[in-house]
Formats: C-alpha cells, structure tokens, sequence
C-alpha cells in the first residue's frame, strides 16, 4: 500500500490534463447552453456522461508503458492509480453540469460511473496497442446506440442498460476487470 | 524455465523477478514534463523503493553512471533523444539489478554517449547478468562475452564474439567486383566489394569481423 500511495501523485502528475480540461470547458458550455435555451436536460446529461467517462478511460493512455511494464508495480495496479484522480474529477465536473443543468436537484451519478467501468474493462481486455482508444470509444459506442436503437424495443433496453441499471453494470464490468488482473 | 532461479509463471515468483529485474524496450517513451530525477524516483517507487532518501541517492548514482548529472533538473521534453534515451538506461539501472535486458540501447546515441554507456554496461556485468538485444555488432564486439544469433525467432549460433569472427575466417575476401558465386557480396566505403562464402582459388582471405561470421551464420542457417 505505501508503494501505491507513494506513486499516486507522481502518477497524478503523468496524465495528460489538458484534454480533460479541454472536454470538460466544452460539456460545461454545452450546460450552459443548453439551460439559456431550456435544451433537453436528459440528453445533455447522457452527453456529459459518454463525453467524461471516455476522458477518463482515455487518460489511461501512458507512454511509458513498455518502460514501466516489467516493474512489481503491475500494469493493472498503474490503471488504477490513473483511474483515481480521473474518476475523481469526472465526477467533480459531473456535478458542476449537473447543478448547471438543473441547480440544487440531485443528478444520479450512476450512468457516468457504468460508462466509465464499461470502458475501463473493454480496455483491460482490448489488444494492447488499441487498448485505450477502444476503451474509450465504448461509452460513446454505447451512447450512440442508446439514441439510434429505436425506443420501447428488447434492444434499446438492453442498449441503456448503463443508464437504468448502472451499479449492476459496474459490478459486472468489476467483475470483469478482476478476471483481467494480469492483462 | 526459470529465471532467477524463480518459475516466472508463477504470480509471487513473477513478482520477485520484477524487483531484481532492469529493463530498457527500444525505443522508450518518458514522461515529457518530468525531469529525470523525477522520472527515476518514479520507477524507484514502482520497483517498491519506499525509503526517499535512499531513492534520492540511488538516482544521482545512475544518472552520474550515464552522464546525465548536470541535466537531471530539465524537463525530459527539452533533452535530445540521446538524452533521454540515457534517462531510460538510468531507470533500468535502479537498484543494481540481477539481470539486465536491454533492447538496442545505443538507437540515437552519439560515439561519446555510446562510450559512457559501454562503461555504464561494463560496470553492471561485473554484479550481474547483462542481456544484450542488438544489431549493432560493434556493440556485441565491444561489450558482450557471449553471443546468441538469432534468425527468425530461432538460436542459430552460440559462442564468444572472437569465435563468432572466427566463423569467417578463410571465408571473406574483398575485389574489385561483384562475386555472384558468393553467399553475400556488399560494396565497402573504398568501392571495392566484400564477399562472405567458399573462398575462390584465386583470392586472398581478408580478416574477418564479427559482421562477416554474423553473415555468414544466418545466410547458412537459411
């Protein structure tokens, strides 16, 4: 634990911020917006989550890997030091589009924390080399399906599973991950 | 297999592998914001170093073994490629590990930086294994005690650099044309050509190097 809690600002300090910031600036605007024009609250909401969710997988992405890969400290202890303060300011910036949105009204955060693990667990299973950025396409993969797959079908129930259901995605994609440990 | 003494398949010997292990990939990407006392901290707390004093004089060591001392406070973004190409040796060099796997670690390095490395290597193999991946043969020439030719995935050929020479001898001659009968001809810096094969009647050997027996090795192996 002292190694991990060591390597948690260093590791910190490696991601690259900038993109974050750059998504983050863009979701606040598009609240913002949207709640000047009354826009649909609902939508927005599941484009903020697709949009942090991939930010935050995406920012799994280390240069450093092949250097760092043969070192005590396993790959999948290093995506979850990289995780933390990721999933930390998603969730941060989640709450600051939510009160934008609709201010003083709770925003589950659910949806953001399914679409995370999903794309979490596609990267620890995807080929290495495409890893992150198919990890990072799946929750918009999965928002996208959610707005073509036609309404009150088996499909798009199963498509927004992510939204209705979101702990039992966790947990599955959780699941998933630990069977993953040693990818 | 073992490695270490250790069965790597095996997740706890895995793991004390990891801890006596350096390694340099070719080509390593560094983190650019970094410096590179802050980089080989890093790897010393991912190789489980804990005690900071301990990670501090370590750094300074191995980046005094690669010459790198005066630039250890610089962003890693502004240091030429030789440079960082020795922070990445310096972090595979942490804790003076058992075994040492290197893959090209002379890609972009000046003939001086090339030597601080030699000295680096040298001083490594005297406290432990030094796994050497290369193409360069001066390199092999100059470091290694024992080579292994590999072609296509497979050990072709195993001895010292100075048998792996030896391999050509009376098998390398040098004209003024190509020599189709040859195994392979390539034209040298003074315009005449070399050839590695059955020597003919009517020349006269040249010296062989370990480029020559390396030629000669694979070209047979096929």
């Amino acid at each position: 634990m002292t190694t991990l809690a060591l390597a948690f600002v260093p590791t910190a300090r490696a991601i690259r911020w900038r993109p974050v910031l750059v998504v983050v600036a863009s979701l606040v605007l598009v609240a913002v917006l949207a709640e000047a024009t009354r826009g649909p609250i609902s939508a927005v909401l599941a484009i903020a989550a697709a949009g942090l969710s991939s930010t935050a997988v995406a920012g799994l992405h280390d240069p450093a890997d092949t250097l760092l890969e043969p070192l005590p400290v396993t790959r999948m202890q290093r995506r979850l030091l990289r995780l933390a303060p990721l999933a930390v300011s998603a969730a941060a910036a989640w709450w600051v589009v939510t009160e934008v949105l609709s201010p003083g009204r709770h925003q589950p955060v659910g949806p953001l924390v399914g679409l995370t693990a999903v794309g979490v667990a596609v990267a620890v299973w995807a080929p290495r080399r495409r890893a992150v950025v198919l990890g990072a396409g799946a929750p918009v993969a999965l928002f996208v399906l959610t707005r073509v797959v036609p309404a009150d079908t088996r499909m798009a129930e199963v498509a927004s599973v992510w939204q209705t259901h979101p702990w039992w995605v966790l947990l599955g994609a959780v699941t998933i991950c630990w069977l993953g440990r040693r990818r | 297999m073992t490695l270490l003494g250790l069965d790597p398949t095996v997740p706890a010997a895995r793991t004390e592998v990891r801890r006596r292990l350096g390694y340099l990939p070719q080509s390593p990407q560094l983190y650019g914001g970094f410096t590179p006392l802050e980089m080989i901290d890093y790897v010393a707390v991912l190789k489980e170093h804990t005690d900071r004093a301990w990670r501090r004089q370590e750094a300074r060591r191995v980046l005094e073994a690669v010459g790198l001392c005066d630039h250890m406070h610089k962003r890693i973004r502004t240091l030429s490629g030789g440079m960082q190409q020795r922070v990445a040796l310096a972090s595979a060099l942490i804790g003076s590990p058992e075994l040492l796997v290197l893959d090209e670690p002379a890609t972009g390095l000046d003939p001086e930086q090339r030597i601080a490395l030699r000295s680096a290597l040298a001083e490594s193999a005297q406290r432990g294994t030094v796994l050497l991946s290369t193409h360069n043969t001066a390199e092999v020439a100059a470091l290694c005690q024992r080579v292994l030719v590999m072609d296509r995935g497979r050990i072709r050929w195993s001895g010292t650099p100075a048998e792996l020479a030896a391999e050509a001898a009376g098998r390398v001659w040098e004209s003024e044309a190509p020599e189709p009968t040859a195994l392979r001809t390539w034209l040298t810096g003074p315009g005449t050509h070399r050839h590695v094969g059955t020597l003919p009647d009517r020349a006269t050997p040249a010296t062989p190097t370990v480029d020559d027996g390396y030629l000669l090795v694979t070209r047979l192996s096929r």
